[in-house]
């Protein structure tokens, strides 16, 4: 047991990372421009990512656990690791980094190093969910940004009202949008330890959790302990550079990137599309960076502006680019390490 | 969520009221202009004194709001762009109030030939202010509106500045006002009723881009 909590760290301190820097992509734009003081926005957040995280987060986990059956955890703890590192790395260089493309390389360097075959459909269905991440988020943000439009011009609402409802808006599908980061991204975070990590289900009052979601709150912990340790300074200075828009922008983009990642993450919702016939996603763990940048080019598209930036759409694909392969190669090498100078089985 | 509801209506409506005290102030402005040149002595001064007591009244509300603001408004950013566009209003009033003050102490005598003229001015001035007018309030109520309102800001502020190069033409080049005192006294009045369309119509600039701030 205690080698296993030694072994989560790396996830756990992945964790803390996502917490830091994405919590911007959803409550950025509220608590920069004061609408939501940062208390209100890192409590919520922390309770709707551990929520989300330890409610829906199996499915995407799930694919990622299809991906590379990571199954000693030491192996888990240097995939985790180098996914990190590989993310720490890239952000302290400004480059464009995204958690799900980095803990792809890392698992699949796994897999390169225990010679276990990679399920090339399962890797297309990821690597497609890379560019239909964006797409969708810029797809539904164009309809949201109508509808909007529409809705405003129906309705007259005075100015304070329209701020008071923007405020609630944004508490509320802030929280969603915190729900679905949770269920989405707990995969990247926790993910490669499912297969490997065992526990006995605790109570706690009337629920049971079983050993993944035990994982799951404690990545879902460490999410919540990088949203309220760092993710202050970084709304105020890197992490809104992306929104730097108006308040009620802001609360389309924060919806219509929550629902991209909540479709990418909800086992129910694809159990309902596919009892309908109707086309379901993979249940992936995406960048909810890109989805915001997706959702902002929507906006853009729906006012008719020619201005978007493609350097900035130059930059994320070079982010599938890089950051799988800087991971895989990590991984690979530090699993060699591990295997050879530490000693430890880790496939 | 009621006692919000409650404040924002009160806010609101203090608000409505600061722009119908502007809105007065100014057409009280034409008749003064216009009761002046048409030699009404009295009826200009009862309604010189209903400016002054006017301007108080949005002093007192200005005062109000503001405190409002500052208690109750959730967003730093609206707040500080409200009260901005409060006090450029109230300046509105001073510019109207400071002008008819001078003609209550200087009595200008303006050759009866520049009256057509004037009173065109003092007329457009109205027309102005009614539009910004209706562009506050479509800032708060209906901001895609707005840019109709300022395009006609725009519109009636050039008329103004067209007739005020014509009058202050023939003040100094059509021999009609022999001293030089005389010529630039009413040559500030002129520039004094001008100033007022000029500043409505940089409070629509700032209205502008007010709007774009809070587009969706």
């Amino acid at each position: 047991m205690n080698f296993q909590v030694l072994f989560i760290t790396s996830g756990l301190f992945l964790g803390w990372s996502l917490g830091a820097n994405d919590a911007a992509n959803i409550f950025g734009a509220a608590v920069s421009s004061k609408i939501i003081r940062f208390r209100t926005a890192a409590f919520l957040m922390s309770i709707f990512i551990i929520i989300g995280a330890v409610v829906s987060g199996s499915g995407a986990s799930h694919t990622l656990g299809k991906l590379g059956a990571i199954s000693k955890m030491s192996g888990a703890f240097i995939v985790a690791l180098s996914a990190a590192i590989v993310v720490t790395v890239m952000t302290r260089k400004g480059l464009p980094v995204s958690t799900s493309q980095a803990i792809v390389g890392g698992i699949v360097g796994w897999n390169f190093f225990s010679k276990q075959p990679t399920q090339i459909d399962v890797l297309v269905k990821i690597l497609s969910t890379w560019f239909l991440c964006p797409f969708l988020a810029a797809l539904f943000a164009l309809m949201l940004h109508r509808f909007f439009v529409f809705i405003t011009r129906k309705i007259k609402m005075n100015l304070f009202r329209r701020y008071y409802y923007i405020r609630l808006g944004l508490l509320i599908v802030g929280s969603f949008g915190a729900y679905s980061l949770g269920a989405n991204n707990i995969g990247n975070v926790m993910g490669v330890f499912t297969n490997a990590f065992q526990f006995n289900s605790i109570n706690i009052f009337i629920f049971t959790l079983n050993s993944t979601q035990v994982l799951f709150l404690l990545g879902g912990i460490a999410i919540a302990f990088g949203v309220i340790t760092y993710s202050k300074g970084v709304m105020s200075t890197v992490g809104n550079q992306i929104l730097k828009i108006s308040p009620p922008m802001a609360l389309i983009v924060v919806l219509a990137s929550s629902l991209v990642l909540f479709l990418f993450a909800s086992q129910s919702l694809k159990m309902f599309l596919v009892s309908y016939n109707l086309p379901s996603l993979p249940l992936v763990p995406v960048s909810s960076s890109q989805a915001v940048v997706g959702s902002v080019i929507g906006i853009g598209l729906s006012k008719g502006a020619n201005n978007i930036n493609y350097k900035k759409l130059q930059k994320i694909a070079m982010g599938w680019v890089i950051t799988p392969i800087a991971a895989l190669v990590l991984s690979y090498i530090s699993l060699f390490f591990m295997q050879n100078v530490f000693q430890q089985i880790v496939y | 969520m009621n006692s919000f509801f409650k404040k924002s209506v009160e806010l609101n409506l203090k608000i409505e009221n600061f722009i119908d005290i502007i809105s007065d102030i100014s057409l009280l402005f034409d008749q003064v202009i216009n009761d002046y040149l048409d030699e009404d002595f009295d009826k200009y001064e009862n309604k010189i004194i209903r400016i002054i007591k006017l301007e108080s009244e949005a002093d007192t509300l200005e005062r109000e709001i503001k405190i409002m603001l500052y208690k109750y408004t959730l967003v730093p950013n609206l707040r500080g762009d409200i009260l901005s566009l409060i006090k450029d209003l109230d300046n509105i009033s001073d510019m109207i109030e400071d002008t008819s003050k001078d003609f209550l102490v200087q009595k200008p005598k303006f050759p009866k030939i520049l009256h057509k003229e004037i009173k065109k001015m003092c007329d457009e001035t109205i027309k102005c202010v009614d539009e910004l007018r209706y562009a506050t309030r479509s800032f708060f109520n209906e901001v895609h509106l707005i840019n109709d309102h300022i395009s006609k800001i725009k519109f009636h502020e050039h008329s103004i500045d067209e007739i005020e190069d014509d009058i202050n033409t023939k003040i100094f080049n059509d021999k009609i006002i022999d001293s030089l005192a005389e010529k630039m006294q009413l040559k500030e009045f002129i520039t004094k009723i001008g100033n007022v369309s000029d500043e409505a119509q940089r409070i629509s600039d700032k209205l502008a881009i007010f709007s774009i701030k809070r587009e969706i």
